[in-house]
């Protein structure tokens, strides 16, 4: 089973965020916060089944909300980011070093 | 200042990496760059007088006393010239220290006018503003071989006061001075050099070099002292024997030498093996915590930055070059820069515009296009020009070590920033795309509102006192400039209370000021509004707009005698009889650019003149004798009603956009008023039936004009059949415009 890493990165101002993959809560958390001098908040992982999963991150406060389809078959490194009124997200297949 | 650091004390280590021009032997090629100081100067009154001459006290003995805490009345100005060595930045700052409520600090851009000859406007300032109106500066420096025979003539003019002349005598080629120490847990070592060419993934231009961490910073304008490093018990970081933020905080209280709850010039830099996040941490600035920030830094050796990617040509020599760059980007960190990418968040020194392709130790070298390859291909080993800037020439409490806090009072008067304020302010244009045209006199609109659930006392005119108020303005590309309004009003400081949820309105032309057009060449601008209230400041949020290049040839031409003095001053005050030049302007652009925004400005502007009576002095010549005669000039109605009609009354959705709600309605009340008195009623009550029609019709981004403004419209238009009830408008309303809480969910 491939693992997920998602990293909540740029852009959280003390928000609630929560992840539902293929509809399951899998993360909740209040007062999600980005440190501005590692550009990082946050991060969860699984171990997920491998083949075709749904990935929504939601953050209710700022009324975002954003899905996203991944072919999993690897290990997989989500960064989510609040951009401009935006939930952007990038995939990696190395994690994410912060400095 | 902590530290001693005059040119005379340099140890020969720091001599050794000066510039060779600044080791020149021939005076003319003896650099000028560096920090100048005064001889202090006892003054005969705490407050400063623009302009007031002072007291030369050099050789009383009162010398020493500057350096303490100024106690007494004696003022000292340091003053830091950045024209050449490594990476000038064109600019000159100072600061004049008296008490901590005296302070002022002030930037210059230059250009040279001659050798060793600078003028500059000074386009930044901070502290007792009042009391150093200058907008301008003139240097001369006096190069020599020998320092002690350096000086520089300052030469301060404008905004109304006489000249400011200070002769300053050099100190140092460094603008600050500070401390490192270098520790490591355990069984770490240090990183803290780099060759520059070991690895063969670099700048062809960039010089083969042992480059230190301490070269890094005194290239960027530091006299950098170092103190001696050591070993802290891994025990430190707990069982897990991985640092937690905490942790790093308790062994940088007993293990630096240097370690104080206070601000000063010193870093604490710690290299250990990995951070409790685990290997995805390469470093961290991690002092956000206590009331001091900024003042210790981390390196974590075993972390992703010592792994090289993979096939790389050297990888021992990546891995210490990514070492070494993390170290000096956490040490970045601690004199409070941002990420590249991050440099428009929060509340920043000046308007700021994001880097993301910076070669910068500010920037993630694997965040660029290209990726790390693409970023150390072009990395010189610096700092870019505005984080140099920053560094150099920054007011000291934003930029040195447990002084302001890391990044969220990156700002203005942060020392004063209230952690939980009680009012917001916000700066918005009444457009839904915040475009303007070319030669379009831009007004903005400020909204105040007490956000806390007492009622909360506020200056009167606190949106239009220009005192109160900092007003920052930045190109895209160009350094940031300090809005110098020209004098709306002055003021008795009245106070009156502003209840909970309640929000006051008032307009803000920004195109001009004392010191120039600001906002006139095409381009994106960043502007940003600091009101200074009761201690505390409040900031806006940074407003981005845009001003759109000019549609033909007769714009360009035109815009050469638009962008004076004169025309900003009459758009600005709503009309002069006595700038004609400026009149002139406007006449012409009335004739030739008709169909643009420029043109209505221009009516208001001329009709506005028109509409009173005005009394002017005149020197006459009266049987061959000079006299002076007070003229009187009748209001020429007529004109000035065309001029209305066309600029307010024809396009009313055009004039309510490019006004800005608050003078729009302002002209329509004042107009109609007048010509009611005047005895036309029926012309008064139709300019305010169609301000209504306008406004209950204006939606910007979703909002529109609150309830309260369109009754008090109806009232003023059914008020015109009963001349008793009109009442005289006030300028722009801050209070005409409140609103309570049910209102503003409509705005
Ligand atoms: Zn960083």
């Amino acid at each position: 089973m491939p693992l997920l890493h998602v990293a909540f990165q740029e852009g959280f101002e003390a928000d609630t965020v929560a992840v539902y993959i293929d509809g399951n809560e899998a993360f909740r958390k209040d007062n999600v916060k980005t440190r501005l001098q590692i550009g990082y908040a946050d991060s969860f992982e699984n171990f997920l089944p491998e083949g075709s999963r749904t990935v929504n991150i939601v953050v209710p406060e700022k009324n975002l909300s954003q899905t996203v389809q991944l072919q999993l078959t690897a290990a997989t490194y989500l960064g989510v980011s609040i951009e401009q009124c935006n939930i952007n997200c990038k995939i990696s297949d190395q994690p994410f070093g912060y400095v | 200042m902590a530290d001693e650091f005059s040119y005379v004390n340099l140890p020969p280590e720091q001599l050794v990496d000066l510039e060779a021009s600044q080791l020149q032997a021939s005076a003319i090629f003896a650099p000028a760059s560096g920090l100048y100081v005064s001889q202090p100067n006892l003054i005969s009154n705490p407050t400063p007088v623009p302009g007031g001459s002072a007291i030369e006290v050099s050789g009383t003995g009162l010398e020493e006393m500057a350096d303490a805490s100024y106690p007494l009345p004696i003022r000292r100005e340091e003053f830091r010239l950045d024209v050449d060595g490594r990476n000038p930045q064109m600019t000159a700052s100072g600061t004049i220290s008296g008490s901590m409520a005296s302070r002022i600090h002030w930037i210059a851009k230059l250009i040279a006018s001659g050798p060793s000859k600078w003028t500059g406007w000074i386009w930044y300032k901070d502290g007792a503003v009042a009391s150093f109106p200058y907008t301008s500066v003139q240097i001369q420096a006096t190069r020599s071989s020998i320092p002690d025979q350096r000086m520089v003539t300052a030469i301060f003019s404008g905004g109304g006061a006489p000249n400011r002349v200070r002769r300053l005598r050099f100190k140092s080629p460094y603008f600050h001075s500070v401390n490192f120490e270098f520790d490591s847990a355990e069984g770490e070592n240090p990183t803290l050099s780099v060759n520059s060419h070991a690895h063969p993934n670099h700048p062809a231009s960039l010089p083969s070099e042992n480059l230190t961490i301490q070269k890094v910073f005194q290239r960027a304008g530091f006299y950098v002292t170092t103190s001696p490093g050591g070993t802290v018990p891994v025990s430190g970081a707990g069982p897990n024997a991985r640092w937690s933020d905490q942790e790093m905080h308790d062994a940088m209280q007993v293990y630096w030498s240097r370690f104080a709850n206070k601000s000063q010039w010193a870093l604490w830099v710690f290299f250990a093996s990995l951070h409790e996040m685990g290997t995805g941490l390469g470093g961290i600035m991690f002092d956000d915590i206590g009331p001091n920030h900024r003042q210790g830094t981390a390196i974590f050796n075993d972390s992703f930055v010592a792994t090289a990617p993979a096939g790389d040509a050297n990888p021992a020599a990546w891995v210490q070059r990514m070492i070494f760059w993390t170290a000096c980007h956490e040490m970045g960190h601690s004199f409070n820069l941002a990420h590249s990418w991050q440099k428009s968040l929060g509340t920043p020194w000046i308007p700021l515009a994001d880097e993301p392709e910076a070669r910068s130790f500010m920037n993630y070298p694997y965040g660029v296009s290209g990726g790390q390859t693409a970023f150390f291909a072009d990395f010189q080993y610096r700092f870019t020009d505005s984080e140099l800037l920053f560094m150099r020439h920054a007011p000291e409490r934003f930029v040195q070590m447990g002084n302001a806090d890391w990044f969220d009072h990156h700002g203005f008067e942060e020392a004063n920033a209230s952690p939980e304020p009680s009012l917001k302010l916000e700066l918005r244009a009444n457009r839904n795309v915040n475009l303007f045209e070319f030669m379009e006199p831009a007004t903005l609109e400020l909204k105040l509102t007490n956000t806390s659930s007492q009622p909360c006392m506020v200056g009167e005119n606190v949106l239009s006192d220009c005192d109160s108020m900092t007003v920052i303005i930045k190109k895209d590309g160009k350094p940031a400039r300090q809005l110098l309004p020209y004098v709306r009003h002055c003021v008795l400081p009245k106070k009156r209370v502003l209840g909970p949820g309640v929000s006051i309105y008032d307009s803000l032309f920004i195109s001009a000021g004392r010191n120039g057009w600001d906002l006139a060449e095409p381009g994106k601008y960043t502007i940003q509004v600091a009101l200074h209230q009761e201690g505390e400041d409040i900031v806006s949020n940074p407003l981005s707009l845009r001003v759109a290049p000019p549609r033909g040839y007769e714009e360009e031409l035109l815009a050469q005698d638009f962008y004076s003095d004169d025309v900003g001053r009459i758009i600005a005050l709503d009309g002069s009889y006595f700038l004609e030049k400026g009149n002139d302007v406007l006449q012409k652009v009335i004739e030739r650019l008709a169909d643009r925004r420029v043109a209505l400005h221009a009516r208001v502007a001329l009709g506005r003149v028109l509409m009173q009576d005005y009394k002017q002095l005149v020197a006459e010549a009266v049987d061959g004798r000079k006299s002076v005669a007070v003229r009187l000039r009748s209001a020429q109605l007529d004109t000035a009603k065309q001029h209305f009609s066309a600029a307010l009354y024809d396009k009313p959705e055009e004039a309510a956009v490019s006004l800005g709600h608050i003078d729009y309605k302002w002209y329509m009340d004042r107009i109609s008023d007048c010509v009611a008195q005047q005895g036309d009623v029926e012309y008064a009550t139709r300019m305010q039936q169609q301000l209504y029609q306008v406004m209950s019709g204006r939606r910007v981004n979703g909002r529109g004009i609150p309830e309260g403004v369109l009754q008090r419209i109806k009232e003023r238009r059914e008020g015109y059949g009963h001349p008793a009830a009109m009442s005289e408008p006030t300028r722009a309303g801050a209070w005409m415009f409140e609103e309570g809480v049910e209102a503003t969910t409509l705005h």
